[in-house]
């Protein structure tokens, strides 16, 4: 027989104290790895979504402007010095081999001349900003020469369905589309291809580039370098809300699993340091057969690692299991179960560290003399 | 030949009433192979005395020398060795460990040495058949009388072979017949060459050793005329 083997046999006989034991680390375990796995998903998704949807970067051409007031009133956006984006500037960016490009979606911006009043004019190519926008959905068809998309709001305020047409400088458009509600800017405006905007328009440059890059930082970085003629801005509003979400959630993640590692450990504290008070009078025949406080000690840290052990796997088995089968009803997403070693390790590791630990707390009743032991007999 | 040397030995304890004197002064020898009964009335002082011979509890002064040992100079730990080699202990209420089964109690002194656990096995089940408990052996300790426990705690004691048991009123808690079986189970062991010191207040139990010493307000008295 070993101390191995003694301390097996009290906590396969003592059941019950065995199992809330167990329970405590299962619990403190499993329920810090939901948190962190649902955090970590939560930001993965996040990540995705910058990654595979959306612009996060866009290309303006530089330009000085100021607001002349007069009177008491404003006159916005009068411009000078407009630096103007070439069409080769498109080239440019995706012949750099220093940049990560996932998307690229340039376009033509102006206004045209309706009976009474003026259009906005966006001149995009269909198949690169559908792409880039998964959240625009077109009724009908996409436009070629002479034909035109119109925003949601639009159509409402001019009574336009598709085959209708619509006067622009003179000429005669058909409504060949209607884009769906996207509560952006797109609900007021007119889109065509790039050369019927440029008829509208009379732009012969783009007036801006969207960008959908892994790395927005760098990406603007080296733009800025690449284009002098340009502005480049990073652009995160798109997910900025989102991230933020994701933000809190990973903070009240991480101090909900703080919070609940001490919780865990002062019940564990507490609940070891009863144990081995409770078996000062153990201790004490311990004592008197010869064994030394070593020995004891030994004991100890054997049963407590062998249930720290076990509700730290279980308990981390629980916690990547949970979110998978909870988050498809309660954040209607789905987690797939996932092992991931070194939150498993750190897991296992923190909660046979808080096991061991705790058996320091009952030092007091493993150094007492053994006379003194035996005399709680 | 003396085992057992007690030189001018007193033991004092801070009490309510001030400084309480338990043992006083006290000198006497044990000889190899003796079945030594320490007799007293309740509070004389014979269980700090058996408590102090056990390596437990260290005198306020003198000294205790074992096999030409000085006991009290030991470190703690050495102590704690010192008892593991030497000493068996029968408790007055058995004290076995409540989740190791009667084999496993028995083979608990067993578990710090480097003996392979076939041998730890075998040892302790000839102990538990000399003690006549073979048959239940796998049974924990609720699941025995009192006097099987009694068997069991007096097995645990003579299993790594010690030179002294100390047995602190093994009987107190046994009906007559029992007591008798133990008392039997005694003189058989110290035949077989163990030195026994044995705590008892029964002046029956007295039959069964060869000598006994008179404790009485913590002054040692070989012959209880001499009071």
């Amino acid at each position: 027989m070993t101390l191995t083997d003694i301390a097996i046999q009290n906590l396969r006989r003592r059941k019950g104290k065995t199992f809330l034991l167990l329970l405590t680390f299962l619990l403190v375990v499993g329920l810090t790895v939901t948190l962190h796995t649902l955090a970590k998903s939560m930001q993965d998704d996040l990540q995705k979504s910058l990654t595979q949807y959306g612009a996060n970067v866009v290309i303006t051409p530089k330009s000085e402007h100021f607001t002349l007031s007069y009177g008491g009133l404003s006159v916005p956006g009068v411009n000078y010095e407009i630096k103007r984006l070439n069409y080769d500037v498109v080239t440019k960016i995706e012949n750099d081999r220093e940049l990560s490009i996932n998307g690229i979606a340039p376009k033509i911006i102006g206004s045209a001349a309706g009976v009474n009043r003026r259009y906005l004019i966006i001149g995009v190519d269909f198949l690169k900003e559908l792409k880039m926008k998964p959240w625009w959905h077109i009724q009908g068809e996409e436009p070629g020469d002479q034909e035109v998309v119109i925003g949601s709001n639009l159509a409402h305020q001019e009574a336009l369905v598709i085959g209708s047409t619509l006067e622009l400088n003179h000429q005669r458009y058909s409504v060949v589309g209607i884009m769906e509600e996207t509560g952006g800017s797109e609900d007021n405006g007119i889109f065509t291809n790039f050369e019927t905007s440029r008829i509208l328009t009379g732009i012969n440059s783009w007036s801006m580039i969207e960008l959908n890059t892994t790395q927005p930082d760098k990406t603007t970085a080296r733009l800025s370098e690449l284009l002098p003629e340009a502005k480049v801005a990073e652009l995160s509003q798109l997910v900025q809300s989102a991230k933020e979400s994701v933000d809190r959630f990973t903070n009240f993640s991480l101090f909900a699993s703080i919070l609940l590692g001490v919780i865990g450990a002062l019940i564990v504290f507490v609940t070891t340091t009863g144990n081995i008070n409770n078996r000062v009078a153990e201790i004490g025949i311990f004592r008197a057969i010869g064994f030394r406080s070593r020995h004891i000690f030994s004991l100890l840290i054997r049963e407590i690692a062998l249930v720290s052990l076990v509700g730290g796997v279980l308990g981390y088995l629980l916690g990547e299991l949970t979110p998978t089968l909870l988050s498809p009803i309660v954040f209607k997403k789905n987690v797939s179960f996932q092992i991931h070693p070194l939150t498993a390790f750190a897991a296992i590791s923190a909660s046979v560290l808080i096991g061991v630990l705790s058996v320091l707390s009952g030092r007091r009743a493993v150094e007492l003399d053994p006379l003194e032991t035996l005399s709680y007999i | 030949m003396s085992l057992i040397k007690i030189c001018d030995v007193t033991k004092t304890y801070k009490g309510g009433d001030g400084i309480v004197e338990a043992l006083k002064s006290a000198n006497f020898e044990i000889a190899e192979g003796e079945f030594l009964a320490l007799m007293g009335p309740s509070g004389s002082g014979k269980s700090t005395l058996l408590s102090i011979l056990g390596g437990l509890n260290p005198p306020s002064s003198g000294k205790l020398i074992i096999d030409d040992i000085d006991v009290y100079s030991l470190s703690s730990e050495r102590l704690a060795d010192f008892r593991h080699e030497y000493v068996g202990f029968v408790f007055q209420q058995y004290q076995l460990i409540p989740y190791l089964t009667a084999l496993e109690n028995v083979m608990l002194p067993l578990a710090i040495t480097s003996r392979p656990g076939r041998e730890q096995r075998e040892m302790a089940q000839t102990v538990l058949a000399k003690v006549g408990l073979d048959k239940k052996s796998h049974r924990l300790p609720n699941q025995l009388s009192g006097g099987e426990q009694n068997r069991v705690a007096i097995a645990r004691a003579i299993v790594n072979r010690p030179s002294i048991i100390f047995a602190d009123e093994p009987t107190g808690s046994l009906d007559s017949k029992t007591a008798e079986e133990l008392l039997e189970l005694f003189q058989a062991l110290n035949r077989d060459g163990l030195t026994i010191i044995m705590v008892t207040h029964n002046q029956e139990n007295l039959a069964w050793v060869t000598r006994t010493v008179y404790i009485r307000d913590g002054v040692l008295i070989s012959n209880p005329q001499e009071s």
